[in-house]
């Protein structure tokens, strides 16, 4: 972005020494922009979780987390999410220095990583809604699955979100605009991740204390 | 409960978000208008960051009879009193800022000093609502009906009245006829006291809030007050329409060219009205509070002469875009056909929402050069008294 300055020396100088170049560049702006919304989605993700920590308890008679919830699909899913923002990381790295194959490839692990911790996700709701444990049964399911469907439901629009820009990618290279995007998503990325570590500690965990 | 929880925890604060745009229109009306600058500036942000945390911790004040535990109450009641000490702060800051000024009673500035008769009423109520066991007694009545409106009509509609007077002709280059905007204001004023001070009244004497019918013979007086006040605040808002159609009937008496007609402190008004759409061809130097200011002050005792020489490069500035108004247009489709159970309408919504944001974001120009001419030529054919 250019600037305009005044012809006064003076004027040049102050601007020069007070660090007043202007606005900030662009890729900060937007990465400060994307941050806030990532601060409003981790405020709804708090509430989601208040609300899921006072009715863990209330399965009303119906099954439990105790009951449901397998150890070991969590495990993997959760192995899965933090080795794709691994991934991820790659991808931003072999962006940073423009290498078109290593960012491609970054973004395909990336991609299965997610799809496989979606898939796993999926089966454990489908296996819960067969045994009864839907979200109407109780208050205890009905958080569930709201706090863990919204998650879900943010790693589908990432994935949907990381294939739009290999195709950005792919059509106009290296530029600033796709540069910022991937930038964004990989924020997103690791923000979903933090979230998953909450989710796997406060209901996966914690659910089958006694 | 939770619902009603979560609503709460989201909707106090959403208050505050409400009223604090207002109270920065405020502080900005009561600095031009007593050529002074805003008292306190410094306590003004601590008392702003003091709200934002304590808006969160007050929530509960809405369902004291929700049956919580006394502590619970207690706690919360204490909270919600502590919070009028910031807002305290902020009443007397513009009171300070005031005392003491060579005030113009202009249109901006009535809404301002109603706002300030108004809110302490309102701020008042609320104190003696955030004692549980008085909440509990006026629960749900209209005491607490006419507490809300007397902080949220001042705190937010007198705001945007005077922002709406104060700005309308930096928005569109001619000011606000002033009679008719004089006569909205004291319409709204004396009808707006008129309609909710009786209903303090009546809900002392149990009369509760959304009734369908009412047979109490003794609250009927009060009430015809009530709907005698509201019909004055019909004639306000009437009166603004007027102001609108006057105004801009008569655009050419009215018409800003200086770009600053209230002479102003801040840096909006030292750009031309209505402004280009890159604000400043320069970006301006900004020294100390009310940049402006200090710059006219140093300009009429001739320490420093206004720019009269200047280098102009082009200015990238975002193309236009109804990207924002569609996908908010679908955001709501998708909301009411959730709210409703409307499946396949909420399909379109989001279909709609996505087809405009996919459409965005293949479409990589986002931005439009102004060249440096363009910008010279505006800024030689529209000059403003004291340029940046």
């Amino acid at each position: 972005m250019s600037i305009a300055v005044g012809t006064d020396d003076v004027y040049e100088r102050e601007l020069v020494n007070a660090s007043e170049a202007g606005p900030a560049p662009k890729r900060i702006v937007v990465g400060y922009g994307f941050w806030i919304f990532l601060l409003s989605d981790i405020v709804m993700f708090s509430a989601l979780f208040a609300s899921y920590a006072v009715l863990a308890k209330a399965s009303a008679g119906g099954p439990t987390g105790a009951q449901l919830f397998s150890q070991q699909n969590a495990a993997m899913e959760t192995a899965f999410l933090l080795l794709s923002s691994y991934s991820c990381g790659l991808m931003t790295l072999a962006a940073n220095s423009r290498r078109y194959f290593r960012t491609f490839l970054g973004a395909a692990v990336t991609f299965l990583l997610g799809a496989a911790f979606l898939t796993l996700e999926l089966r454990e709701f489908h296996s819960m809604i067969a045994l009864g444990a839907t979200a109407q049964r109780s208050a205890f399911l009905s958080a569930f699955f709201t706090l863990v469907g919204c998650h879900g439901l943010h790693v589908t629009i990432g994935l949907i979100w990381l294939v739009l820009m290999m195709v950005q990618l792919a059509m106009w290279g290296f530029r600033p605009v796709v540069e910022r995007r991937m930038l964004c998503f990989a924020l997103f990325w690791h923000a979903l991740d933090i979230i998953w570590v909450m989710i796997f500690t406060v209901v996966y965990l914690m659910g089958v204390l006694r | 409960m939770m619902y009603v929880n979560l609503f709460w925890v989201w909707g106090h604060p959403e208050v505050y978000i409400l009223v604090m745009p207002a109270y920065g229109i405020y502080s900005e009306v009561s600095a031009t208008f007593s050529s002074k600058p805003l008292f306190g500036y410094r306590s003004m942000v601590g008392a702003t960051l003091a709200i934002c945390v304590l808006s969160y911790t007050v929530w509960l004040h809405h369902f004291f009879t929700m049956g919580a535990s006394a502590s619970v109450n207690a706690f919360f009641g204490i909270t919600s009193m502590i919070i009028g000490v910031p807002t305290g702060v902020k009443i007397f800051n513009w009171l300070f800022t005031m005392y003491g000024g060579r005030v113009r009673i202009t249109v901006p500035v009535l809404w301002t000093i109603g706002f300030m008769v108004t809110f302490v009423f309102g701020g008042l109520t609320g104190v003696l609502l955030a004692l549980p066991p008085v909440d509990w007694q006026v629960h749900n009545s209209l005491f607490l009906v006419a507490h809300f409106h007397h902080v949220i009509i001042p705190g937010v509609l007198f705001g945007v009245m005077a922002g709406y007077n104060y700005w309308f002709p930096k928005a569109f280059g001619f000011r606000l006829e002033e009679r008719w905007g004089i006569a909205s204001f004291w319409c709204w004023f004396i009808g707006f006291h008129l309609a909710f001070m009786p209903l303090y009244v009546v809900g002392l004497m149990g009369m509760t809030r959304r009734m369908q019918h009412y047979d109490v013979l003794s609250w009927q007086p009060w009430l015809w007050v009530a709907e005698a006040g509201a019909v004055i605040v019909l004639g306000g808002i009437l009166c603004q329409i007027v102001q609108l159609v006057v105004s801009i009937r008569h655009r050419e008496q009215l018409r800003d060219t200086t770009g600053d007609p209230w002479n102003g402190r801040t840096l909006e008004w030292s750009t031309a009205s209505p402004p280009p759409a890159w604000n400043f061809a320069v970006p301006p130097r900004v020294g100390e509070l009310d940049a402006f200011w200090a710059k006219k002050q140093r300009v009429r005792a001739k320490q420093e002469q206004p720019v009269s020489r200047r280098e102009y490069q082009p200015i990238e500035v975002p193309r236009n875009n109804p990207t924002g108004f569609v996908t908010a247009f679908f955001a709501v489709i998708t909301g009411f056909a959730l709210i409703w159970h409307i499946w396949w309408m909420a399909g379109v919504g989001l279909l709609g929402a996505a087809a405009t944001l996919l459409t965005y974001m293949f479409h990589p120009d986002e931005e439009v050069e102004i060249s440096a001419e363009q910008v010279a030529l505006f800024d030689r054919t529209h000059p403003v008294e004291v340029s940046l």
